[in-house]
This record gives structure tokens, sequence and C-alpha cells, in this order.
């Protein structure tokens, strides 16, 4: 029967193949040549292998090991020779049943049954033969390969080393081809490896990117708030005088003729109308409309604000006005300037403080067109404001008020009440009154008296000096008696080398060529 | 001629397996151990097969082998064949005459144990030799590319040791690693490479029912 080794779906219609009903869980089947065994078994009255189960037909009495030996023996042999018989049994009726089937190839040629069925048998067993045939040499041929390559390790014979180099010769191509494909499919994967970190790297700085982008325009809008408010402290610390306080814009209306702001301080905080409201070191506008936490401002680019301002320059009054409402553009207009008076662009023009409660000195800001009195009926400056009305978040109130001057009648009382020192001086003062004020006196200042004299003390007489002391005679002392004075030995010492004057060869006089007796070459 | 065609397809999938032993699997090692896709192969060809085949397989990458990597005179021509031909006795089909004998036997067997009023052990049916018919062909084809693998390491440790090396547990760790990498690539292959051997009835016999 066909093992799964010797079946090939092929080659195996009709036969059971046992390990294709492992893979598709099919039940086993009996092999046709034990069927058949059962099959004759059952025909002559015999229990088949089903239908004799130990149960119902008992063996009495307990076998020896050597009768158990014996009976495997005498089953492997009845069942080898069962096996053969049936095996050739099953052949034979396999064969009839080709030949009997129906609708067969085989039917069809009538006329040639008979050589087909010789020629059926004939050609299996000579495939069968072939291919045990082929089998065997194929075995025997690489068995002597693989003999001779053994021993071609121990045996330095070339013939020995044929196989080898038959192999290698065969092999080394392929191989080296293989190799190559195994190489650019590594290396493209390698690339893609590289690539894919690359793009992870990629995306995650992308991200980090992102991160980052944002914390910057986060750090940049806490800078400019940080400037705002820092430039906000600055102003008021520098303005101390004039009572700031610090508010935020938290409403903005503008449109083609009005432009007001909306503070979040108000009566509460100590605001009241026609107050001063600055920013960027420039005047926004004045206060009106306060409730107690609110209050709102005109722009000085409204039409309707209207505050006294002064060029600083020239110190020129005037009235400034917005022109939002007369151009649309946000842009103020000075009027009332004196006739005379013509600015000059560029000069800054400042609150002058007169006939509202502002403080003086506010710019407001810059002219920019100054042409009035050159054309018809221009009776004003344009100015350009210090503020940038786009972009107002905080501004800073001046709760200034001005101190009133005293009535003319108090200044005068106080001035009778007023007592005048003299001060010391060395210049003679004249005695004179004013007529009127008896407490105005001038006194004449005391005469300087004369410094006392100083009296003369007696010069003291000089002490005589005691003579010096005689000079001792160097020849007194006595010389060691053991003193010798040896003269020291210069012969070892090397000479001084005595200078060598060097040389110089005196240059060979270069014969100077005579002018005249030189030709020059005609260009040509 | 369909032998013929069934040789040149173990003899595609061995030369193959071999150059795909050596030019593939260096770049496919796990922690610095390599399987083997030869011992993969041959499992599947002993399995479905049978032993001409696996003989005839295994001379050739044994011969390969010996003519291109050649560390040990004459170890892999001799090798490979050898331990191909040990697992295939172990893991090859069973003949219908061997099976049948077995049946047999163990008919026999369990009806002098009713006899005797014994029962059948769990150990009586695990053993080998007392089983009736071989082992799925799935089981065995990674058992038996474990076991040549193990073979193989066994060997190669063994003349290691034999050239003065120390053995340790690197070397065990090492060789255990090798082996069970073999099983998985062959658990990996065995489908693929037997459906490439015929070993799978096509789909139309499936529903017809005329290939059982």
């Amino acid at each position: 029967m066909a093992n799964e080794k010797d079946r090939d779906f092929s080659e195996s219609e009709g036969l059971n193949v046992r390990d294709q009903a492992d893979d598709f869980g099919v039940e086993e089947r009996t092999p046709a040549w034990a069927q058949e065994m059962e099959k004759s078994a059952a025909e002559k009255g015999g229990p088949s292998r089903e239908e004799a189960p130990p149960e119902e037909k008992p063996r009495q009495g307990r076998r020896a090991p050597e009768e158990s030996r014996t009976d495997e023996k005498e089953a492997d042999a009845a069942w080898a020779r069962e096996a053969q018989k049936a095996e050739s049994a099953a052949g034979r009726r396999r064969e009839q049943k080709t030949e009997e089937k129906p609708g067969g190839k085989k039917q069809k040629k009538t006329g040639k049954k008979k050589s087909n069925k010789k020629k059926t048998s004939g050609g299996d067993e000579r495939e069968s033969f072939l291919r045990n045939l082929m089998i065997v040499v194929i075995c025997s041929v690489l068995f002597i390969m693989v003999a001779l390559m053994v021993v071609s390790n121990f045996v330095n014979m070339p013939l020995l080393d044929a196989p080898r180099r038959a192999v290698t010769a065969v092999i080394t191509p392929v191989q080296r081809l293989f190799s190559g494909v195994t190489d650019r499919v590594v290396e493209y994967l390698r690339t893609l490896k590289i690539r894919g970190n690359l793009e992870y790297e990629y995306d995650q700085l992308l991200i980090r990117l992102d991160e980052l982008a944002t914390e910057v325009a986060l750090n940049e809008e806490l800078r400019r708030t940080n400037q705002s408010l820092y430039d906000l402290l600055d102003e008021q610390q520098r303005n101390r005088d004039m009572n700031p306080v610090a508010a935020t814009v938290i409403g903005t209306v503008g449109n083609n003729y009005f432009s007001t702001l909306t503070l979040d301080v108000g009566s509460e905080n100590g605001v009241t109308e026609y107050m001063a409201v600055v920013a960027q070191g420039g005047l926004v506008g004045v206060t009106y409309n306060v409730d107690k936490y609110k209050c709102q401002v005109r722009c000085v680019i409204d039409s309707d604000c209207t505050v006294a301002g002064l060029v600083q320059s020239s110190r020129d009054q005037g009235s400034v006005k917005g022109t939002l409402g007369a151009n649309g553009e946000p842009m103020c207009r000075m009027y009332y300037l004196p006739d005379s008076s013509l600015p000059r662009p560029g000069d800054v023009v400042v609150t002058s403080g007169v006939g509202l409660e502002f403080p003086k000195g506010i710019p407001i800001g810059y002219i920019r067109e100054s042409t009035r009195g050159m054309e018809d009926n221009k009776s004003y400056v344009v100015l350009e404001p210090v503020v940038d009305f786009e972009h107002l978040e905080y501004v800073t109130v001046y709760r200034y008020r001005p101190t009133y001057a005293e009535p003319a009648q108090a200044r005068v009382n106080a001035a009778a009440n007023i007592t005048l020192e003299t001060l010391a001086t060395a210049r003679p003062i004249p005695e004179w009154q004013v007529e009127g004020v008896s407490d105005f006196i001038f006194a004449p200042t005391e005469a300087p008296t004369a410094p006392p004299a100083e009296q003369a003390t007696a010069t003291p007489r000089p002490t005589e000096t005691a003579a010096p002391a005689a000079t001792p005679d160097p020849d007194a002392t006595a010389a060691p008696p053991n003193l010798e004075y040896v003269q020291a030995d210069r012969s070892q010492n090397t000479p001084t080398p005595s200078p060598r004057p060097t040389y110089t060869p005196t240059p060979s006089p270069v014969p100077t060529p005579d002018p005249g007796a030189m030709t020059v070459e005609d260009d040509e | 001629m369909k032998a013929l065609k069934r040789a040149l397809r173990v003899l595609i999938l061995t030369v193959l397996a071999y150059l795909i032993q050596v030019c593939v699997m260096q770049y496919l090692q796990l922690g610095s151990v390599s399987g083997s896709v030869v011992f993969a192969v041959l499992s599947v060809i002993v399995v479905s097969c049978g032993k001409k085949y696996a003989f005839c397989a295994s001379c050739i990458i044994g011969m390969l082998m010996e003519s291109m990597l050649s560390n040990v005179p004459g170890l892999y021509v001799i090798a490979y064949p050898v331990i191909t031909m040990l697992c295939a006795q172990a893991f090859a089909d069973m003949s219908d005459r061997q099976l049948e004998r077995r049946r047999v036997l163990n008919d026999n067997r369990r009806s002098r144990q009713r006899e005797n009023g014994g029962r059948d052990r769990w150990w009586n049916r695990m053993l080998s030799h007392h089983r009736e018919g071989d082992l799925p062909a799935h089981l065995r084809i990674p058992l038996c590319a474990g076991l040549m693998d193990l073979i193989l390491n066994v060997a190669l440790c063994t003349y290691m040791y034999l050239i003065g090396e120390e053995l340790g547990m690197v070397h065990v760790g090492r060789a255990l690693g090798s082996v069970l990498y073999t099983m998985g690539i062959a658990a990996g292959l065995m489908v693929p490479l037997r459906y490439i051997l015929r070993m799978y009835a096509p789909r139309k016999r499936q529903q017809g029912g005329d290939a059982l």
C-alpha cells in the first residue's frame, strides 16, 4: 500500500492517504488489503478484527512470555502473507474497475481495450521499476560522492577531489547570485529601517517644534505683557505726584466717527470725569461717564474730544481735536494757533493744562503736516498721536487734581505778616526807610574792630656744639699672622678670542651700457 | 515523470534551504543564536517524502556544506546524512506492515490485560511502541527538526571539547536556543513546504470527496 512518502496527490487517486486524513481531519481508513483480508475472513466465517473483541471471546489462562512472543511472530507472519495476497487481489480488482468504468477514457477507445489493459499493467510495473531504479541510482551516486569527499580529506588525489570541485563550480555562481540578491534586500530593509527611524525622529521633531513654537508664542505674549506692565509701572513711578492708577482696557468702541474705551476702574478707585488717561508715554484721552467700577475714555482722535495743547518748541498754544469724524483718519488737528506761528513738522505737542483739570506736559502727538496758511481755508496743523490706539491693553489714569491759587486778598493779608530779616553784609547799608512800612528798617552794619597786636618774644641764645673726635689711624690695626695672599692661577682659563675682521670681497664693477650703443626693436 | 517532478521539487527546496542558510540566516539571528533552515527543510522532507528522499537531500546538503563551508574536514558531509537517517528512523511514516503489526500486538496486549482483569496503564498508552499509528505530521516535523539540530549541536560541542575548549552553560544555552529556533522555523515552514510538495489535497477534490 501507499505510504505518505510514496503518495503524491497526482498519483494517489482512489487510495487511502493517512497523512491527508490527518491534515483534513478525516477519519483514517483501513488499508484496502486489510479490508480484503477481513472480507475473506468473514466469508470463511472467521472473526474479523472489529467483530472479535476480547470481551466476547476471552482467552483462557495466562500466557507465558515465550508464548506471547511466539504469538507475535505468528501474527506477523500471518499478516504478512495475507497482506501480500490481499494486495495483489486488490490490484487486480482495481485494474478491472478501471477497465469497467463507464464513460471512462478507455471505454471510448473500444477497439483498443485489450492493448490498453496490457499497457496499463505493464506501464505501472515499468514505471515502478524505473522509479526504483532511479532512486537506487541516485542514492548510489550520492553515496559514492559523499564517500569520495570523505576520502579526499585523507588521501591527496585529484580524482577524489573531483566531486568537491564539481559541486563548488556549480553552486558558486548560484550562491553569488543569491547572496547578491540577499544583500540588496537586506540593504533595502536597512534603508527602510533607517528611513523609518528618520521619519519617526522627524515626526518627534515636528511635535517638539510645535511645542516650542507654542511656548515661544506664549513667552512672547508674556514678554509683551511684562513690558507693558513694566512701562506702566515705570510711568506710574515717574509720575507718582499725579496719583496714577493702572487700568485695563475691557472694551473698545471704534467706528468711523468715534473712538472710546472702557476701563475697569471707576469711582471706587477715585476716578472722576475729565481725568487724563495716558499710555505709551502719550495722552490717550479723557475720562467720562464714570461709574462705580468702570469708566469710559474718549480718545483724542475722537471728533468730540478737544484738549488744550501746546507746541513744545514754540510754546504756541492751541486746541487739539480728533479727526476721526472729519476724514476717518485716526489723527488730530490743532486749531487756534497764533497767526504768526507756523510749527515745523516733527514738533511735539503736549497738553497745556489750560481749561481742563489736566496735568501739563503730557505728549499728545507730533506735528505731521504744517501747511496752515498755505492752503485755502486751512487753519489747523495735523498731529499724529503718540499713542497706538489699535493696540491698547493697559492704560494709566492720572487722578491728578490741580491746587487752586489762593484769593488775592488772602495773599495780601499773608504778606502783611511777613517779617523780613536782614542778613549780615560787609557793604555799608544806607539809612533810609520805606514809607508806610514802619517795620521795614535797614540798620547799619557794625564797624569792624581792629585785631589785637601780638607781643614780640626774645630770640633764644645759641648753645655750643661739642668738638668732633679724632680720625683713627688705619695702620694701627695689625694684620693676622697666617694671612697670605695667593695669586689666582688663570692658566687653565680659555683665552679670550681675539676678534677677526671679516673680509668682504670687493664688488666687481658692472659695465654700464652705453645708451647710444643700444638697439631698439621696431614694432611690427 | 511524476516521481521526477517530486524529486525536482525536493532538489530545489534543498538547494534553496542551503542558500537561505548561508546567505540569509546571518541576518536573522536571535540573541546571537542562529537557527537551521536546513534541518527544518530536511525534517519536512523526512516526514513528507520518506527516507530515500531525505537521504538524497541530506547528502546534497552535506556535500554543499562540505564544499563551500568546510571548517571541520568531513564533518558536514558525514553528519548531515547520518543525523537525517537517524531521525528518519524515529519520525518518518511507519510502513503499513509495521502499523498492522502494532495493531495486532496492541489487540493481543489489551485482550490479555482484560483476561487478567488488569487496566491499561497510562504509561502503556503513552509509550510509542504501543501506539498504533504515527503522530500527526505537523507535530513530527518540529520534533524531528529539533532532534536533528540537537544531535548536531551535541556533535559540535563534543568536537569543541575534544579540541580543548571548556564547555559551560553558555554552550548548553546556545545549543538549546538553536534547537528552539530551529523548531520554530520548522513549524513556520512546514505548511508552505508541504503545500509545495503536494501534500495537501486540491480544493476541488476536497469538495467532491474523491480524494479520500
